[in-house]
């Protein structure tokens, strides 16, 4: 599978992208030349510390910014040239989001909350069945408020997969939570990507996440500083931090 | 600065809409309550200061016969009366064009009720005077026209007014007319037009029509006020306490005057008495004088025409025998002249007969002697015949003999020619031989020359063949130059005999030229003797023919004169028988001539006959002529004696008349003199008794004292000032505590906002107190200054808008003062910064209570939990996953479903209000005057009107074309006791009950039930049966003057304006035992213009009975303008709800986007659109929109059932239920208000940025 990967043109190809934002008087570039090609099915990790360019290129990734020039290429589609409409398309039918802070609506039960995010893209999955899939059969009427953060991180991982996406990002899924829960999290992603051929990227400002990724790209002063294909993964259950 | 205070102002700048909404808000709500509160005093204080300014009286005294100078000085006198002024009024009309105007004038003020002037100047002399503003705008007068001035019917002009006309100087307002409505009055259709002041001097009435008093202490009250009630009261109590006494002061007076000129006039009455008798009997004596005389002259008359006939008979008789006489004689000479005639015309035809015969004999005298010349001229013609004859044969004799000679000779000449002629043929065939032979030898001679020549041509060519070399060869031999020679001596020769050939031939030729010349000239001889021969004109033969044609004449003349001979012996016989019968007719011509000459003999005699008898005839003639002239001489003197008698007849005739009729007109005269005299005498006698009776009746005069609340107008603007106050107490509060709600919300808002800044303040040391201001002062710098702009627009703009609009109403309050009101300025502005900061520092203090520490961890989101609606499994699992979402979202945030429903509901209500005021007040003219009081006038009768009377009135009625039918009632306005308080109400008491159902409806409101009115019980009015809390069955007690009685009621009828007691005839006179006097007539008029009712009007009062008119249209259109003029309140509601609305919902959308942010950046990340996220939102915003609106419909039902029933009167039932269409219009504009805060939020959606997802939560 890995050497099929491989032959594969490239899932997501960014292309010398720049961004930049003014404010007031001065421009600040977030994102100086980055270039990347991550492959379909593949599990990575893009780290680097604050304010190095990674959520930039989250939300470019993402369709929720445009970049300034560079060219991005998903699934064979130039998104970079998207307006916001289809950018809206493409956030609805092709990707799926996992927040730092799971950023589930808190007037919804966990079940009601994936109904929402399938309830709007054209293949949807049976929510119920993701729910039960993250391990959550149980907990289905409850609301995010009566749910732990792992809990309620999983409940968003279902809510993202429920849109059966093209691309599942993810930002910093554990950064709001404690070390156990984290790692079941980055358990659970990494078997959606295993089982599922799902292309799964994690931003993380945690180097130790790496070794469990395919690829582990390093971002540093808005520019890829490091791309390696991990040929030796580390089990989930190894990964100390 | 400390950086908690930049940390202040940062603040304010960084939430600047918060801040001015909170600002605006408060603004709102205190100008709304403030401004509204503010009007009603604002009104009144504006009427107050006008009345001051102008020194208008407190009270007003008139009487019914009017106030002297005693009078005022026992007002004067009267503790508490600061000012007296007595005035003059009179109403009379001006006409002007087709328009008759009812004008009231009075007396140019000189202290009191004083007038400012608009346009023009003062009155300076009594021709002037100054005018009503109308007069200008509504009449089209203008200053310097002049006003003549017509007393009403029966009411004597200088009476009242020195002079007629008066010119206009000036234009006036006046105070005593600061509403539109003018005075009352009993001419014309019962209301004055205009006013119009004169100067004291123009009225010539002796006595004061009205009396203004000024009560000391009063114009340091306010108008309308308790205690300016209180101040008049006293001076109106001591007026009430001197009105006897004046009331009979007058009484005398009057009397006194009257007695006195009773006096006068009876004395004069006996002294024209005597004076008329003596002057009727000196008149009679002279007309019996007149009389004697005329008798006399009528007895002379008679004889001369006695006299004149029999002389006239005697004439005549003789002039008729003369006329006999001389028509006999003319009877005589007519047969005269007849025989005359007759033998004149015998002789006339004797001499006709002789005249013809003469011509007869003339004529054959003429004949005969015509033949005796006839016979003479046949003789001698016959001689020269018979010498003619002779001579003839003589000749023919001679040419006989001629002819032969000629004939021989002729003959002769003709042998010679023919001899001549065979001579000649003869010597032509000689010579024709002889050119023959010629003609031979010629060609003879050509023969030979032919030949020689051809011989000739051969020698030639033999020389040439041999001169030539060619030919030399071929020549045959060679011929030598010897041969050659030969040859050509042989050529000469032949050449030498053909020149002798031809020499011959000519000789020939010229020789046979001859010959042939010979034989023409001979064939000339013969041709010319041929020619003498056979040529008719050749001599030969012409003479022949000549012989010939003698020859033939002659023969001729031989038979003509064979023929004369024959007719001369004719003749001869002929002329014998003409010579026999002359010879007779000369005998015949000598006996007629014998015959002729006796005729004219006879003839003669005859004439001399006839000529004796004309004389004769002639002279009978003149004699008959004379006889006739001297007849008609005789009969002339006749006619001229009779014409002469005629004439003097006449003439004394005519005298005679004359003295008759002078006679006659003496003593119609004298008839009419003495008739006179005794009418007057009695009319004088009858006058002295009115005079007497009528001071036997006279009224006790009365005294009316009036105080400001008996004047229309100023009790009106009173009730519109309250009307508006009482509107001001609820409606502006409704809206002050939303405002209050709203900015109350945004500052907890804002402090729980901030929770995380407070706790990290709290940490750091500062005191709960330096936390807290910065809120407080947020909250009371921005109250404090949305109150004063408040306070300020509103206390000044609203009141100045709604009195404006009354302005209508009161077109002369010349300024409008709306100064700050303290009490409300402080009331509101301190509920409202109250409330504002008060908030700010409860939610303040209470988030203080916390520890810095919880303070600073974000505050848990509110938890979802299950709502109400889930626990309905069927229903809930029946609603799309957007409605699960949408409810569960609404009643999460509950502070905000109520306000929101508070607010939205809160418009609804008010535009309910707004609308319904339109509907309550607007419908209130319309229900009463087109559905209950149907009748189009009103005639009011004096109390004590005679049947008679009233059958005058009636009769105009019948009459009129406009009035389409009447009721007779009796109608008064009483007080109805009922305990602390009275209630005026009209008692009604039609004298058809059955029939008055078409004039006014007494019904049920709700059920419109038509109630009959029956003689057991009353019918009252809802208002009234409000007031007193009256029901079917209880009982009222009524007093119509000094008769009291206690009635049963049987029904409560709708009716709006005024109130009523309704009751049967029977039903009055079973109460108050006495049957009711009718006082009044209702009148329907309703196909009548304008026009129509007023001519009826003045028809009407022309009456006796009546004592004025209103049409019903008038009142109507009073009614109209006050109510309508609550438009603008209507106006100022809708747009006061319509900013209520748009502050509550863009606030509580506000507060929604920005506690929500985080939520709906998530969604439009997961990918919805920015439809759908805005949709997401609304959806609740619109349902909240909806159910708050329905809900504010209720409310609003009962904010204005509340209102109207509280603006109402005592004497005004609104209509109660606004229409259903102001309940749509509410709730759709509602809507419309929402859509529109939601449409402007649409684009803050758009706005949210994604990014906020990513952050971690506060």
């Amino acid at each position: 599978m890995k050497e099929a990967a491989v032959m594969q043109k490239p899932f997501v190809q960014m292309r010398n992208v720049v961004k930049t934002y003014r404010m007031g008087e001065v421009e600040i570039r977030a994102v100086n030349g980055i270039d990347l090609d991550i492959f379909q099915g593949e599990f990575v990790v893009i780290v680097g510390p604050s304010g190095a360019g990674k959520t930039t290129v989250l939300n470019l990734l993402g369709g929720m910014d445009k970049a300034t020039s560079g060219s991005i290429l998903v699934d064979g589609q130039e998104i970079s040239t998207y307006n916001s409409r289809k950018l809206t398309g493409y956030r609805r039918d092709d990707i799926g989001f996992v927040f730092q802070f799971y950023n589930l609506i808190q007037n919804l039960n966990a079940l009601e909350n994936v109904e929402m995010a399938m309830q709007i893209c054209k293949s949807p999955l049976d929510p119920a069945q993701m729910l039960r899939d993250v391990g959550l059969g149980d907990r289905m009427e409850n609301f995010p408020s009566q749910l732990s953060g792992g809990e309620q991180q999983r409940v968003a991982i279902a809510r993202a997969l429920a849109k059966n996406p093209k691309l599942l990002l993810c930002d910093e899924p554990t950064g709001a939570l404690d070390y156990q829960t984290g790692k079941a999290i980055l358990g659970l992603l990494q078997d959606t990507c295993r089982e599922k051929g799902m292309t799964v990227i994690v931003i993380t400002h945690n180097q130790a996440i790496a070794p469990m990724a395919d690829r582990v790209i390093h971002i540093r002063n808005g520019k890829v500083s490091e791309t390696r294909v991990n040929d030796h993964r580390v089990p989930v259950e190894e990964i100390e931090w | 600065m400390k950086a908690i205070h930049k940390d202040f102002f940062r603040e304010i700048s960084k939430s600047v809409s918060r801040y001015l909404s909170i600002l605006f808000i408060v603004a709102l709500g205190v100008a709304f309550f403030s401004g509204i509160r503010a009007t009603s005093p604002d009104m009144k204080m504006t009427l107050d200061h006008y009345l001051d300014q102008t020194e208008y009286m407190d009270i007003r005294v008139l009487s019914t016969m009017g106030l002297t100078e005693e009078d005022v000085r026992a007002v004067a006198a009267l503790d508490g009366v600061e000012a007296v002024e007595a005035s003059y009024t009179y109403d009379a009309y001006v006409i002007s064009g087709q328009e008759k105007h009812v004008l009231h004038f009075l007396s140019v003020p000189q202290m009191l009720n004083s007038y400012d002037l608009v346009e023009g100047r003062d009155i300076s002399d009594a021709g002037e005077c100054v005018v009503d503003r109308y007069m200008v705008d509504k009449f089209g007068f203008q200053i310097g026209d002049t006003l003549t001035v017509t007393a009403p019917a029966d009411d004597d002009l200088s009476d009242h007014l020195t002079r007629e006309t008066f010119t206009i100087v000036g234009i006036v307002t006046s105070s005593s007319y600061f509403t539109v409505n003018r005075d009352a009055t009993d001419i014309g259709n019962g209301s004055t037009d205009a006013f119009v002041y004169l100067e004291r001097e123009a009225f010539a009435t002796d006595y004061y029509s009205a009396l203004h008093v000024v009560v000391r202490g009063a114009a340091q009250e306010t108008a309308f006020s308790e205690k300016y009630d209180a101040t008049v009261k006293q001076v109106t109590d001591r007026l009430e306490d001197i009105r006897a006494a004046r009331e009979e002061a007058r009484y005398e007076e009057i009397r006194g005057e009257a007695l006195s000129e009773i006096g006068k006039a009876e004395s004069e009455l006996a002294e024209a008495e005597e004076e008329a008798e003596s002057e009727l009997a000196e008149a009679a004596e002279k007309l019996a004088d007149g009389e004697k005389e005329l008798s006399d002259g009528r007895e002379e008359l008679a004889d001369g025409k006695a006299t004149y006939s029999s002389e006239v008979e005697k004439a005549e008789k003789d002039l008729s025998s003369g006329e006999k006489e001389l028509s006999e004689g003319r009877k005589e000479l007519r047969s005269g002249e007849e025989s005359l005639e007759a033998g004149r015309e015998e002789l006339e035809k004797g001499k006709k007969e002789l005249k013809a015969s003469e011509k007869k004999l003339e004529k054959g005298r003429k004949e005969y002697e015509k033949g005796l010349q006839e016979m003479a001229s046949g003789q001698a013609e016959l001689e020269s015949a018979e010498a003619e004859l002779a001579a003839a044969a003589a000749e023919l004799q001679k040419n006989k003999e001629l002819l032969e000679a000629n004939r021989k000779e002729l003959d002769a000449t003709r042998q010679e020619l023919v001899t001549n002629k065979k001579t000649i043929q003869e010597q032509k065939a000689g010579a024709e031989k002889t050119v023959k032979q010629l003609a031979e030898q010629e060609s003879q001679l050509q023969e030979q020359l032919a030949a020689a020549k051809a011989a000739k041509k051969a020698l030639e060519e033999q020389i040439n063949a041999a001169e030539t070399p060619e030919s030399t060869e071929q020549a045959e031999g060679g011929m030598s130059a010897e041969a050659l020679a030969v040859l050509k001596e042989q050529l000469a020769q032949a050449e030498a005999g053909i020149e002798a050939l031809e020499k011959a031939q000519a000789e020939v030729e010229a020789g046979k030229k001859a010959a042939e010349d010979g034989l023409e000239k001979l064939d000339a001889a013969i041709a010319q003797i041929d020619q003498a021969l056979n040529d008719p004109n050749s001599e030969l033969n012409l003479g022949a023919a000549a012989l010939a044609a003698v020859e033939k004449e002659l023969a001729k003349g031989e038979s003509e004169y064979e023929s004369g001979v024959a007719e001369l012996k004719k003749n001869q016989k002929k002329m014998e028988a003409a010579q026999k019968e002359l010879k007779k007719a000369a005998g015949d011509l000598v006996s007629g001539q014998q015959q002729l000459d006796a005729g004219w003999a006879e003839y003669a005699s005859g004439e001399s006959l006839l000529e004796e008898n004309e004389e004769k005839l002639r002279d009978a003639r003149a004699e008959l002529k004379s006889g006739e002239s001297e007849l008609a001489d005789g009969r002339k003197t006749l006619e001229d004696k009779k014409a002469e008698a005629a004439s003097e007849f006449s003439k004394a005739e005519k005298e005679l008349a004359e003295g008759e009729s002078e006679l006659a007109e003496a003593q119609s005269e004298y008839e009419s003199g003495s008739r006179k005299a005794s009418e007057e005498i009695a009319s004088a006698e009858a006058e002295i008794a009115d005079a007497k009776e009528e001071l036997e009746d006279l009224d006790r005069p009365e005294w009316y004292i009036l105080d400001r609340g008996k004047t229309g107008g100023y009790v009106e603007y009173g009730q519109n000032a309250d009307r508006i106050g009482t509107i001001g107490c609820i409606f502006p509060l409704i809206f002050f505590l939303v405002a209050a709600l709203i900015s109350l919300t945004t500052m907890t808002r804002m402090v729980e906002a901030e929770r995380v800044e407070i706790g990290t303040l709290k940490a750091l040391g500062y005191s709960e107190r330096q936390i807290a201001a910065k809120y407080v002062w947020y909250a009371l710098s921005a109250s404090l200054i949305g109150s004063a702009i408040g306070l300020v627009f509103g206390q000044k703009f609203i009141p100045w808008l709604i009195i404006s609009t009354y302005m209508i109403l009161y077109p002369n309050l010349p300024v409008i003062l709306t100064p700050l009101n303290l009490y409300f300025s402080l009331l509101s502005a301190g509920a409202a910064i109250l409330c504002v900061t008060g908030a700010a520092y409860a939610t303040c203090h209470s988030v203080l209570r916390e520890t810095p520490a919880q303070l600073m961890r974000p505050a848990a989101p509110p938890a979802g939990k299950k709502i109400l609606l889930e626990r309905i499994r069927p229903l809930w699992r029946r609603l799309s996953f957007t409605g699960k979402v949408t409810l569960r979202n609404m009643f999460r945030y509950k502070k905000r479903f109520f306000m929101t429903i508070f607010g939205t509901g809160g418009c609804t209500a008010l535009l309910v209000f707004g609308f319904g005021l339109t509907d309550s007040i607007g419908g209130v003219v319309e229900r009463q005057y087109d559905h209950i009081s149907r009748y189009d006038m009103t005639v009011t009768l004096k109390e004590d009107t005679s049947e008679a009377d009233l059958a005058a009135v009636e009769e105009v009625l019948h009459a009129s074309e406009a009035a389409e039918g009447y009721a007779l009632l009796r109608q008064r306005l009483l007080e109805i006791d009922a305990g602390r308080v009275n209630y005026s109400a009209y008692l009604t008491v039609p004298t058809d009950p059955s029939g008055y159902d078409a004039y006014f409806q007494m019904a049920d409101r709700e059920t419109g039930e038509v109630y009959e009115l029956g003689d057991e019980r009353v019918i009252i009015t809802e208002k009234l049966a409000d007031l007193m809390e009256l029901v079917p069955g209880e009982e009222i007690t009524v007093q119509d003057g000094d008769l009291t009685a206690t009635f049963t009621v049987g029904a409560v009828a709708e009716n709006y304006l005024m109130s009523y007691i309704f009751m049967s005839p029977a039903l009055y006179g079973k109460g108050f035992g006495q049957a009711p006097v009718i006082n009044t007539i209702q009148i329907q008029a309703p196909k009548a213009s304008e026009k129509e009712l007023d001519e009826l009007s003045e028809e009407i009062l022309k009456e006796d009975a009546p004592s004025g008119t209103t049409t019903t249209e008038y009142t109507r259109s009073q009614f109209a303008r006050v109510l309508n003029s609550l438009d603008i309140i209507t106006l100022v509601v809708v747009v006061a709800a319509a900013m209520l609305a748009f502050v509550v919902l863009y606030n509580l959308n506000n507060i929604n986007m920005t506690e929500r942010r985080r939520e709906l950046a998530t969604i439009k990340v997961l990918g919805f659109y920015d439809g759908e996220t805005a949709a997401y939102i609304f959806r609740e915003n619109i349902l909240l929109t909806v159910v708050g609106s329905a809900l504010g419909l209720i409310l609003g039902k009962f904010l204005h059932y509340f209102i109207i029933t509280t603006v109402e009167t005592d004497v005004i039932m609104f209509i109660r239920a606004a229409q259903p269409h102001s309940y749509a219009y509410s709730f759709g504009l509602t809507c419309l208000f929402s859509l529109l805060v939601n449409g402007i939020m649409y684009f803050s959606v758009k706005k949210i940025d994604m990014i906020e997802s990513l952050k971690s939560v506060e």
